[in-house]
């Protein structure tokens, strides 16, 4: 007989209303000001009285909404019945499951709840396929009838990075948007509150600085920059904390990841459901010879807020050791189908035309605005060095970049952004092969070429000025693996 | 291939919704707009919407809801003023989700599959677990 589970009561919370949890504030307000007075209570209550019968009924509805959530779990299936009037009922084959996802966050775990996120390759965007907050005495059942890495003597490939490697990793992939999205998620929860509170520390922080620091530079502009440093801290604090204890291990299956300290992350991610492998590198990155390598698999980086990291740093000499171990794919450093040389204005033209852009900004901002002038100079200064390093970073993606056919996987070096990207995946994995050519592409015979692989969310690898024979022979040879 | 249409009895409850709705929108019309001449363009507009809403655009719409369920794949034939077909194949359906509402017509049946969803709206108790009993045994018990 399958047994039937509720979820965590929490849940009757997330179910009573989205967002509950912020009367806090007025109740915290409401402490602050009240004296331990019986005749006070009295008429406090007898004033809010129907405030707290609404509060009551919302609670009641998101008991009864809980009590009609169960959950079940079976050798072939897990299911979720939900909903009152309307039953809603998802069964998820477990053989279809591309990952699975248990969270234990920190302020979740004297409840001794737990977050379960199961996904598979459907849909059409990054979200989870069931999401589930459970006791943790449920989860660990649920994960009973899920195929884990359980047997130690069956581990093919164990690795723990030490903890400089986190740092290291924490510091490259922390960024001052990173930074700015955390604080906006904190201000759109906490509202009025956290923004008071973040733009007075701001303030006063700027203001000290500038008595400390004798200088021309006015106090905006130190704001500025204290702002987008605090910001870049917070998203490497936030990596530190995400990444550290970063540990993963696997058999002939399932791959098992364990990260996080405040909150503890596991994610089982079933090999065979991999979409490919994406090998991450910025231009300093390149400089010292190491990588991170990660992968595309629905539900593992997408909900999470977690890269999709297999190998947080490696370096490129110890790669295909690591690569053939846990995927058995390898990385090619030679290039079959390249672009040449002489194709690099089809790389730098966005990045070149933007810093001359920015050049008479100064100018023109200074003949509008004559007291903005250090302003104006201190903006262009900024804006101009994201610009070059854009420049530097075409550049070297035109000297990397290309297509290769390597021991029956296909290889894609590419750049997106600032970032330099290796994606490996079987040539029958290739969804969408796409070839585009400019009017000044068609005179010189060069094509861009985009190549899909199947997932949940599209992603484009794009190789600009490819000879047009070579794009023709690399979707020949994609065929021929059909 | 087994053809499944979509049951009408919901036709009616979206048209007496739809009429209710219209009702308010004039009444509020009337009430909130000062000038004579916008009210009257105002309402004659959403008036025009609610009749051709429910007298053309819902029952061409229910009538027009096709499901050929076959041994490897499910066709979805819908569209009012653009006639649209959507075929998946039942090997690339990933999960079932279910819909059922206590009243005749209101089942849905959602198949998750590679790349997107194909949804099968308004079907009748029979139907919706004559599709359920056939697909069940391809996707769940595969």
């Amino acid at each position: 007989m399958i047994k039937l589970y509720h979820e965590h009561p929490l849940k009757i919370l997330k179910y009573s209303a989205k967002n509950i949890w912020l009367l806090i504030f007025p109740l915290i307000r409401g402490i602050r000001a009240y004296r331990l007075d019986v005749n006070r209570l009295y008429e406090w209550f007898r004033g809010s009285w129907f405030d707290i019968l609404i509060i009551l009924i919302i609670l009641l509805f998101g008991y009864i909404k809980w009590k009609f959530s169960l959950i079940s779990v079976s050798n072939n299936t897990i299911t979720h019945l939900r909903g009152i009037i309307f039953r809603v009922r998802t069964d998820i084959p477990i053989r279809n499951i591309s990952s699975v996802t248990i969270e234990h966050p920190f302020h979740l775990r004297i409840f001794r709840a737990v977050k379960f996120y199961a996904d598979t390759r459907s849909g059409t965007k990054a979200s989870n396929d069931m999401f589930l907050l459970l006791k943790r005495r449920t989860s660990d059942e649920i994960m009973k009838k899920i195929p884990s890495v359980s047997r130690h003597d069956s581990i093919k490939y164990s690795h723990k990075p030490k903890l400089y490697l986190i740092f290291l990793f924490s510091a490259l992939f922390s960024s001052s948007l990173s930074g700015i999205i955390y604080i906006g998620a904190f201000f759109f929860q906490a509202g009025e509150i956290a923004k008071d509170i973040i733009l007075t520390s701001i303030d006063i922080i700027s203001a000290e600085t500038s008595k400390f620091i004798i200088s021309t530079i006015p106090p905006v502009i130190w704001g500025i920059i204290i702002f987008l440093l605090s910001t870049w801290i917070i998203s490497f604090i936030v990596n530190l904390i995400r990444y550290s204890g970063f540990s993963i291990r696997h058999d002939s299956d399932i791959i098992e990841i364990k990260c996080g300290y405040l909150t503890k992350r596991r994610f089982n991610i079933f090999m065979k459901k991999i979409n490919y492998i994406d090998i991450r590198q910025n231009v300093i990155m390149k400089l010292f010879r190491v990588m991170s390598v990660n992968i595309s698999c629905s539900g593992y980086g997408s909900n999470t807020k977690n890269l999709p990291v297999l190998v947080p740093i490696i370096t490129k000499r110890t790669l295909n050791e690591n690569l053939s171990d846990i995927v058995h794919a390898r990385f090619s450093i030679s290039k079959q189908y390249k672009p040449k040389i002489t194709s690099f204005w089809q790389y730098i033209w966005f990045s070149v035309i933007i810093s001359a852009l920015i050049l008479p900004l100064t100018s023109i901002i200074t003949y509008f605005f004559p007291p903005f002038h250090q302003l104006a100079v201190f903006v262009t200064v900024m804006a101009e060095i994201p610009a070059l390093w854009s420049v530097v970073v075409k550049l070297t993606a035109l000297c990397t970049s290309g297509i290769t056919f390597n021991d029956g996987y296909i290889q894609i070096n590419y750049s997106k952004g600032f970032s330099f990207h290796t994606a490996i995946a079987e040539p029958e994995k290739v969804a969408k092969f796409y070839i585009k050519q400019s009017p000044f592409q068609r005179i010189f015979k060069k094509c861009t070429v985009s190549i899909y692989f199947g997932s949940e969310v599209s992603v484009r690898h794009t190789v600009k000025a490819i000879p047009v024979d070579d794009a023709q022979k690399i979707l020949d040879t994609i065929n021929s693996y059909r | 291939m087994k053809i499944y249409n979509a049951d009408r009895t919901p036709l009616n409850i979206i048209r007496i919704i739809t009429a209710v709705l219209t009702a308010v929108i004039i009444i509020l019309c009337r009430i909130i707009i000062p000038f004579l001449t916008l009210m009257i363009v105002l309402i004659s507009v959403f008036s025009a919407t609610g009749i051709i809403l429910i007298f053309f655009y819902f029952p061409a719409m229910f009538r027009n809801l096709e499901f050929y369920v076959g041994e490897n794949t499910v066709k979805k034939m819908h569209g009012v003023f653009f006639r649209r077909e959507q075929t998946i194949n039942i090997s690339s359906v990933q999960y079932i989700t279910t819909a059922v509402c206590g009243l005749e017509g209101f089942c849905f049946i959602i198949l998750n599959v590679y790349g997107g969803i194909m949804i099968l709206p308004f079907l009748s108790h029979k139907n919706f677990r004559a599709i359920l009993h056939e697909l069940e045994h391809d996707v769940i018990r595969r």
